[in-house]
C-alpha cells in the first residue's frame, strides 16, 4: 500500500507541471484539470460559427436555433476546459443537421489570455472548417 | 570517530561500514564471519517510497489516530456543508439552486456520513459512500472539475484506502501533507511559470474586474491605484505601478514555493507551517472562498505533531455554520463561498 501512496503523490506532485505545459500550448483551462494555477492567470473562450456557403462568410452566432446554441453553449463550456485537445464535430453535425441550406461553416475559437508581457489580453483564433457530407447537400 | 547524534540510527550506519575499511585486514574472511559485515540500519531497509513519503515529516505514533480522526470527521462534515451552501443560492428567484433536485440527495448522504465518520465503526463505510458520492458529483461537474472538487476527492480517496488499517495510518498521514504541499508548492509557481505576477498583471486585473479584490486591496494600496485600476476597460493594460503593489505581489508567490519547501526541513517546518497560515489567511480576505481556505487548513493542521484540528475542531463547525447562514441570507459576512 505504502507503494500505492507514493505513486499516487509522485502523479500529484509531477501533473500540474504537464499542466503548465498543456496550458500554454494547448489553450487549456488554467484554473481546471488539477494545476492549482488558480488565480495565476486569467483566460476567456468565445465561439463563433460562421456560414461560409457559397464563398461567403456570415456570421450566425448572434441568431441561432434553440438546439444549435445549447451545442454550442455545450462545446463552449469543452473548449474552455480542454482548450485545442478538443474539436466541435458534434456541433458542426447539430448546425448541418438543423440549418439545411448551410453548405460549409466556419466554427472559431477565440482564445483570450491576459498576456504577462502585454499586460493586456491578448487572442487566439483557431478555425474549424466543415463542408456538408455529400448525400445529405441538398 | 564523530557521533551523529541528530540522526537516528546514523552512528550505528556510519560505524559499520568504518569499522570494517579501517580495521579489517584485506585478507581477512569476511564471507565466512558475519560479525565483520557491515551491518544493514532499518534507515537501509526503507525503499524509495518510504524516503518519500517521509521527507514531509512522520508523526509520533501516539498522536496518529486522534489526528486522523478528527481530520476524517473535519472532511466529512466540510463535503456536507459544501453541498448544503450550494443548495441554497440567496440571489436566485426562488431559495433554492436550479439542480436542487441533485444537490439535495447529496446533501443528505454527505450529511449521514459525517455522522457516521464520528464513530470508528461506521468510519469506513461512511467513507466509501462518501469517496462514491464525490465521484458521483465528478460525474455531474465533469469537465468543469474544479480544484478545490480534486482535492476533495484525492482526500477521500486516500482516507479510503488507509484509514481502515491502523498499520496504514502513518503513510495516509504523509499522503495529506504531500497533497497540501503540492497545492501550495505548484500554486506559486503556476503563478511564477505564467509571469502574471513579476509586474503585478494578474493582481490589477483582478482589482480591475473584482470587487472582492478591490476591497481588499484597497486598505493595501494607494487609493490613487486602486482608483485608477478601477477605471481600466477591457483589453488592458493592466499594470500596478506602485513599488508596494509589484512587491505584494512578488511577494505572493515567493512566499508560496518557499513556505511549500520549508515543509519539507525538520528544522524549517514550523516556519513553514505558520507562514503558510498567514498566507492562507491573506488569500482567503482577498479572494473571500472559505470553503477552499477551511479545507486547507484541516490538511496544513496534520503538519504539527499534536491533534490542532482536533482541537480546534468546535471552531471549524461554528465556521461551516457561519458560512451556510451567510448562503442563505439570515447573515451577510460579504462572502462568495
Amino acid at each position: 500500500m505504502k507503494r500505492v501512496y507514493a505513486t499516487a503523490v509522485a502523479v500529484v506532485l509531477v501533473w500540474p507541471a504537464f499542466q503548465w505545459g498543456l496550458v500554454t500550448f494547448a489553450n487549456v483551462d488554467p484554473w481546471k484539470l488539477c494545476g492549482f494555477a488558480m488565480y495565476a492567470i486569467h483566460q476567456n473562450v468565445e465561439v463563433l460559427i460562421v456560414d461560409t456557403s457559397d464563398g461567403q462568410s456570415r456570421n450566425l452566432t448572434a441568431d441561432l436555433r434553440p438546439r444549435v446554441s445549447r451545442a454550442r453553449k455545450a462545446w463552449r463550456r469543452v473548449r474552455r476546459v480542454f482548450g485545442d485537445l478538443t474539436r466541435p464535430d458534434h456541433l458542426a453535425s447539430v448546425v448541418f443537421d438543423t440549418l439545411k441550406k448551410v453548405d460549409g461553416i466556419g466554427i472559431v475559437a477565440i482564445t483570450r489570455r491576459l498576456g504577462p508581457r502585454s499586460s493586456v489580453f491578448e487572442e487566439e483564433r483557431r478555425r474549424y472548417n466543415y463542408h456538408r457530407p455529400a448525400e445529405s447537400s441538398r | 570517530m564523530r557521533r551523529d547524534a541528530e540522526t537516528p540510527g546514523g552512528s550505528e550506519r556510519l560505524a559499520g561500514p568504518l569499522v570494517y575499511f579501517l580495521c579489517v585486514p584485506a585478507s581477512a574472511d569476511t564471507a565466512s564471519n558475519p560479525a565483520l559485515r557491515p551491518r544493514r540500519s532499518a534507515d537501509d531497509e526503507r525503499d524509495w517510497a518510504d524516503r518519500l513519503l517521509a521527507v514531509v515529516g512522520r508523526d509520533p505514533t501516539e498522536w496518529l489516530e486522534p489526528k486522523l480522526a478528527a481530520f476524517i470527521a473535519i472532511f466529512a462534515v466540510h463535503c456536507a456543508f459544501r453541498e448544503w451552501t450550494s443548495l441554497f443560492d440567496v440571489n436566485a428567484p426562488v431559495p433554492f439552486s436550479e439542480a436542487s433536485d441533485r444537490i439535495l440527495p447529496l446533501a443528505i448522504i454527505f450529511s449521514v456520513c459525517a455522522v457516521g465518520c464520528l464513530l470508528e465503526r461506521t468510519r469506513g463505510v461512511s467513507l466509501a459512500v462518501v469517496v462514491a458520492a464525490l465521484t458521483y458529483k465528478g460525474g455531474e461537474l465533469a469537465p468543469t472539475w474544479s480544484n478545490h472538487f480534486t482535492i476533495e476527492w484525492i482526500t477521500g480517496v486516500f482516507l479510503l484506502l488507509g484509514s481502515r488499517h491502523r498499520d496504514r495510518y502513518a503513510m495516509l498521514c504523509l499522503a495529506l501533507k504531500w497533497l497540501l504541499f503540492a497545492a501550495l508548492f505548484w500554486s506559486g509557481a503556476q503563478k511564477a511559470l505564467h509571469g502574471t505576477y513579476f509586474e503585478g498583471t494578474y493582481l490589477a486585473y483582478a482589482i480591475s474586474h473584482g470587487a472582492r479584490f478591490a476591497d481588499f486591496f484597497a486598505w493595501v494600496l494607494p487609493a490613487a491605484e486602486v482608483d485608477r485600476l478601477l477605471s481600466v476597460a477591457y483589453p488592458g493594460p493592466y499594470r500596478l505601478e506602485s513599488w508596494l503593489g509589484i512587491a505584494l505581489a512578488n511577494g505572493i508567490w515567493i512566499g508560496e514555493i518557499s513556505c511549500a519547501l520549508m515543509l519539507l526541513s525538520d528544522r524549517l517546518r514550523p516556519f513553514g507551517a505558520v507562514g503558510a497560515l498567514f498566507l492562507l489567511t491573506g488569500i482567503e480576505l482577498a479572494a473571500r472562498e472559505f470553503m477552499f481556505g477551511l479545507l486547507f487548513l484541516n490538511l496544513l493542521l496534520l503538519y504539527p505533531h499534536r491533534d490542532w484540528n482536533r482541537r480546534l475542531s468546535p471552531l471549524f463547525l461554528v465556521a461551516y455554520c457561519v458560512l451556510l447562514l451567510n448562503r442563505t441570507g439570515v447573515i451577510d459576512i460579504g462572502v462568495t463561498n
